[in-house]
C-alpha cells in the first residue's frame, strides 16, 4: 500500500523528469550543433548566395553645385535629362508557354504597343517620326529578341512624365518594358551668354579643358563621392548597411558670382548690334567692374568664328595683352599730375620743331594738335585739351621732358599700377598673350621706347588692366582688385567669402577728380574724340577713346613696309573707349576693345566703341536701382463724402468685357457688382441694386 | 584511501544522477533566476524585432530617397526652364507674340513712397 501511494505520488514528477530529459538532450544536441556550425562546417555556395543577405559596396554621388549671380539667378546648373528604351520582349516567353490563351496575350499585348507607338509618335514630335516608325520598330525589336531599343535620348523631365502615362509605358516595368536613364548634364540657361567667363569642363583636354569658372572651381563645384555598403534585405530590397567605413558623399558647393547677368546681357547685346555685320571685326569685348567694390558685372568676349558668327571662344579680357594705344594716356597723365610735372592748364606751343623725339628721324607731325590749332586758331594747346583732342605731340614731350633722363622711375610707377604682370584673377586663359612693360635694362630698350609708351606702345596690357586703372580713378585713386567670385555656399548658408581686396592707392583724391575733369572733356566737349558718339548719353560719362595699331603676325609680315603695315598699305588696328558713369558720382566702370583684321584706314575709338559704351550705358541707367527717384506725398487724400446712388433701369450688354471696364460701367450706372470667375463677362444677373457678373 | 575513492565515485554519480533527475536545477535556484532568464529571451525577442524595424524602416528611407531624387530632378529641370523663360530677351519675343506694347524701361523706376 505505501508503496503504491509512493509510486503514484512519482508519477507527476517521473513525467516532468522525462520531458526534463528530453529538452536536456536536445540543449546539448543544440549546443554541440552551434558548436559544429561555427568551427567546422562551410556553406553550401548556393545556399550562400540564396539565403545570406548580399552586400556590396557602392558610391554615393554628391549634388553638383551651381553657377549663380549677384543676385542669385542660377547660370549655370545640372539637370538630368533622360534616355529612354524600351525592352521589347516583355512578357514573350511567358506568352509562348502559354499553350491556352498565348497567342491572344500577345496579340493582345501587340496592340498595345500600337497605341503606345500613336502616343510617342504625339509626345516625341520633335524628334520627326510618326507612328507606323514606332509600331514597326517595336514590333521588330520583339521579333529580333532586342531588349534595349532606344527610344529618345536626351529628353526632359516633364517629357519623360507624359511617356510614362501612355499604354504599356504606364504598366510595370517587367509588363511595359519602359526602361529610363538619367544622364546629368550642365545646363546654362543664359545659352552662349557669359559662356567664356561660366566655362566648361572637357576632360579629354586635361591641358586646356578646364575654361573659366567651371574650370577652375571644378573640384569645388563638383563636390566629393562618398562610400557605403549596401546590403539585400528578405523582401528583395537594398538598403544602406551603415558602418565607420561608410563616408558620406559631400556636395558640391554653389559659387557665387560679382555678374549680374541682366547687366551681361546688356553688353551683349550691344556689343553684337554694333559689330556683328562689320565684318572687318574680327573680336571685340566689354567689361564692367563695379567700382567700389572691384567686382566684375559682366565680360563679354565675342570672336568672330569660320562661318562668320560672333561666339564666345576666348576670353580676350584677360587673355589678350596688347599695346593699348591712346587710352593709355590716362595713365601717363595720371603720373604726371602725381608727380606735380604738369597742369591741366599748361599750355605747350604748336610747333613742328617741338615734335621731335629721340630715336625719331624726323619731326612727327601730330595731326591732332594742327587740327586743335586751326579750328581755335591758337597757337598752344592747353594739356587738358591734348587729352580732349588725344593729341601725341602733347604727350610724347611732356614724358619726354620728365622721364628720359630717369625712365627707371617711370617704369616703377607703371608696375605700381598693376601693369606689368598679371594679377592673379580667378580666370586665366592659356594660349594669349603676356602682358609686359619694358625694362629699361633690357637689349629690347631703346631710345624711342620713353616716347613710344607716351602714346601707348611698347607697352602690353590687358583690357582687365587698363580698365583697373580707369576702376581706380573713379574710386578717388584706391584700385581695387578685380574679382568674379563673390562667395561660396552650400544649401543657402556661406561657406567661403570672398571679400574686395585693395591692389594700392595709384594717386591722391585730388588728381583723381583732375582726371574726371579731364576725361569729361573728351566726352562732352564739342571737340572731345567721343563728344559725337556720347551724344544723347542719358547719365554723364568720363572717358577716354584709344586707337592702336596692331603688330603683324605670320604671312602678314611678309613684303611689310612697316611692323604695323602690311605690304598693300593695310594695317590691323584695335579701337578702345573706356571710362566710367555716372561721372560725378561713378558707380560702375567699363571698356568696350573692338579688334580688326588687315583694313584699309582704321577703326577709331571714338566710333563704335564709344557708341557700344554709350548704348550699354542708356540702358543700365533705366535698369539699375541705385538711380530710381523718389515720389513722396505731398499731403493727405482729402476726404468725399458718400457718392449719391442713382438707379436705372437700362444695364447694357456687358458680354465679353474684362473685369475693370465691367465694373465701370455697373458703377457709374449706380449697381453694386458682385462677380465671380476670372476672365471675360459671360453672364450677368441683375438682382435689386446687385448685378452678378460671371466671368470666365 | 579506498573509502575515498569509493566517495569519489560516489560524488560523480551524485552528480550524474541529481543532473539526469534535475535537481541539480534546484540545487542551483535556477527557480529563482527564472525571471531573467525569461528577461533574456525577451530582450533578444525585442533585439530581433528592431533589428527587422529598422530594416523595413531603412528601406522605406530608400525608396523615399527616390522619391526625393525625383523631385530633386523635377525641381532642377522646372529651375532651368523658369530663369531660361527669364532671359530679357525671351521676355521680349512673348511679349512681342502676344501683341503687347510692354517694352524694356527707357528710364529709371519711380519709387512711390507712401507713410
Amino acid at each position: 500500500m505505501a508503496k503504491k501511494i509512493d509510486r503514484e505520488n512519482k508519477r507527476p514528477s517521473r513525467v516532468l523528469m522525462y520531458f526534463y530529459l528530453l529538452f536536456l538532450c536536445l540543449s546539448v544536441v543544440v549546443t554541440l550543433k552551434i558548436y559544429s556550425i561555427q568551427n567546422l562546417w562551410e556553406p553550401n555556395p548556393k545556399f550562400v548566395r540564396e539565403f545570406l543577405p548580399s552586400k556590396h559596396l557602392e558610391q554615393t554621388q554628391p549634388r553638383e553645385g551651381s553657377i549663380i549671380d549677384h543676385n542669385g539667378k542660377i547660370l549655370a546648373i545640372s539637370t538630368p535629362l533622360y534616355n529612354v528604351f524600351m525592352d521589347c520582349c516583355v512578357q514573350k516567353d511567358h506568352y509562348a508557354k502559354d499553350q491556352k490563351n498565348g497567342k491572344q496575350k500577345e496579340n493582345k499585348w501587340l496592340s498595345k504597343a500600337d497605341t503606345l507607338a500613336g502616343g510617342l509618335a504625339r509626345v516625341l514630335k520633335k524628334q520627326g517620326k510618326d507612328s507606323v516608325y514606332y509600331s514597326k520598330l517595336i514590333r521588330d525589336s520583339r521579333k529580333k529578341g532586342r531588349r534595349h531599343v532606344t527610344i529618345v535620348k536626351g529628353v526632359d523631365h516633364r517629357t519623360v512624365e507624359q511617356l510614362k502615362k501612355l499604354h504599356l509605358f504606364k504598366e510595370a516595368s517587367h509588363k511595359g518594358g519602359m526602361i529610363v536613364e538619367p544622364v546629368y548634364n550642365r545646363m546654362q540657361p543664359y545659352e552662349g551668354i557669359a559662356g567664356r567667363i561660366i566655362g566648361y569642363v572637357n576632360k579629354n583636354n586635361p591641358a586646356n579643358g578646364y575654361i573659366g569658372i567651371e574650370g577652375t572651381y571644378h573640384h569645388e563645384i563638383k563636390g566629393k563621392a562618398g562610400t557605403k555598403w549596401a546590403k539585400h534585405t528578405d523582401h528583395f530590397q537594398w538598403i544602406s548597411d551603415i558602418d565607420s567605413t561608410s563616408v558620406e558623399a559631400l556636395d558640391g558647393m554653389d559659387v557665387r558670382t560679382t555678374l549680374d547677368i541682366n547687366i551681361q546681357e546688356i553688353a551683349d547685346r550691344a556689343l553684337r548690334a554694333h559689330i556683328d555685320t562689320v565684318k572687318h571685326i574680327n573680336s571685340a569685348c566689354v567689361v564692367i567692374m563695379d567700382i567700389e567694390t572691384g567686382g566684375v558685372r559682366a565680360m563679354v568676349n565675342l570672336r568672330r568664328d569660320s562661318l562668320g558668327k560672333m561666339k564666345e571662344s576666348f576670353n580676350m579680357a584677360v587673355g589678350r595683352a596688347s599695346e593699348p594705344g591712346s587710352i593709355f594716356k590716362t595713365v601717363m597723365l595720371t603720373t604726371l599730375l602725381e608727380d606735380g610735372l604738369v597742369t591741366l592748364d599748361e599750355k605747350m606751343p604748336i610747333d613742328i620743331e617741338n615734335m621731335k623725339y629721340p630715336g625719331f628721324k624726323k619731326a612727327e607731325r601730330d595731326r591732332a594738335a594742327f587740327q586743335y590749332k586751326e579750328r581755335n586758331s591758337a597757337e598752344s594747346i592747353p594739356v587738358i585739351d591734348g587729352f580732349m583732342v588725344s593729341s601725341n605731340y602733347v604727350f610724347r614731350r611732356q614724358v619726354t621732358d620728365n622721364y628720359y633722363e630717369n625712365p627707371e622711375e617711370l617704369v616703377t610707377r607703371l608696375h605700381s599700377y598693376n601693369l606689368g604682370g598679371s594679377f592673379s584673377f580667378e580666370i586665366q586663359e592659356t594660349g594669349g598673350s603676356r602682358p609686359g612693360i619694358p625694362n629699361p635694362s633690357s637689349s629690347t630698350w631703346s631710345e624711342s621706347s620713353i616716347p613710344a609708351m607716351a602714346i601707348g606702345y611698347s607697352v602690353q596690357v590687358t583690357p582687365l588692366q587698363i580698365l583697373t586703372f580707369y576702376n581706380a580713378l573713379a574710386n578717388k585713386g584706391k584700385m581695387m582688385k578685380p574679382h568674379i567670385v563673390e562667395s561660396f555656399e552650400r544649401d543657402g548658408m556661406i561657406v567661403e567669402k570672398r571679400d574686395p581686396a585693395v591692389l594700392g592707392i595709384i594717386c591722391s583724391e585730388a588728381t583723381a577728380d583732375t582726371m574726371v575733369r579731364a576725361m569729361k572733356k573728351v566726352t562732352h566737349s564739342k571737340q572731345g574724340t567721343a563728344y559725337n558718339s556720347m551724344r544723347g548719353v542719358k547719365c554723364p560719362v568720363a572717358g577716354k577713346t584709344g586707337t592702336a595699331w596692331i603688330v603683324l603676325e605670320g604671312k602678314e609680315k611678309i613684303g611689310a613696309r612697316s611692323p604695323y603695315e602690311a605690304a598693300d598699305g593695310r594695317r590691323k588696328s584695335q579701337a578702345a573707349f573706356a571710362g566710367f558713369f555716372p561721372a560725378d558720382n561713378p558707380k560702375y566702370s567699363m571698356i568696350v576693345v573692338a579688334y580688326t583684321d588687315l583694313i584699309n584706314g582704321s577703326e577709331g575709338g571714338g566710333g563704335r566703341p564709344a557708341r557700344v559704351f554709350k548704348q550699354i550705358v542708356n540702358e543700365i541707367w533705366a535698369y539699375d536701382t541705385a538711380w530710381q527717384s523718389e515720389l513722396t506725398a505731398k499731403q493727405d487724400m482729402p476726404k468725399i463724402g458718400q457718392p449719391e446712388i442713382v438707379i436705372t433701369d437700362d444695364v447694357p450688354d456687358l458680354t465679353g468685357l474684362g473685369l475693370r471696364d465691367a465694373l465701370n460701367i455697373i458703377e457709374q450706372m449706380g449697381y453694386k457688382c458682385e462677380h465671380t470667375g476670372v476672365g471675360h463677362v459671360i453672364k450677368q444677373e441683375k438682382q435689386g441694386e446687385t448685378i452678378k457678373i460671371t466671368l470666365k | 584511501m579506498e573509502q575515498e575513492t569509493t566517495k569519489g565515485r560516489a560524488s560523480v554519480k551524485t552528480v550524474i544522477k541529481s543532473i539526469l533527475s534535475g535537481d541539480i536545477l534546484l540545487l542551483m535556484r535556477v527557480d529563482r533566476a527564472l525571471p531573467y532568464i525569461l528577461f533574456l529571451f525577451a530582450l533578444g525577442w525585442v533585439n530581433i524585432f528592431l533589428n527587422y524595424s529598422i530594416e523595413q524602416t531603412m528601406a522605406k528611407v530608400e525608396k523615399n530617397k527616390k522619391v526625393m531624387e525625383y523631385y530633386r530632378n523635377d525641381y532642377a529641370n522646372k529651375t532651368y526652364e523658369f530663369v531660361k523663360a527669364g532671359k530679357i530677351s525671351n521676355v521680349k519675343e512673348m511679349l512681342d507674340k502676344a501683341n503687347s506694347e510692354v517694352t524694356t524701361p527707357e528710364k529709371p523706376a519711380v519709387i512711390i513712397k507712401t507713410n
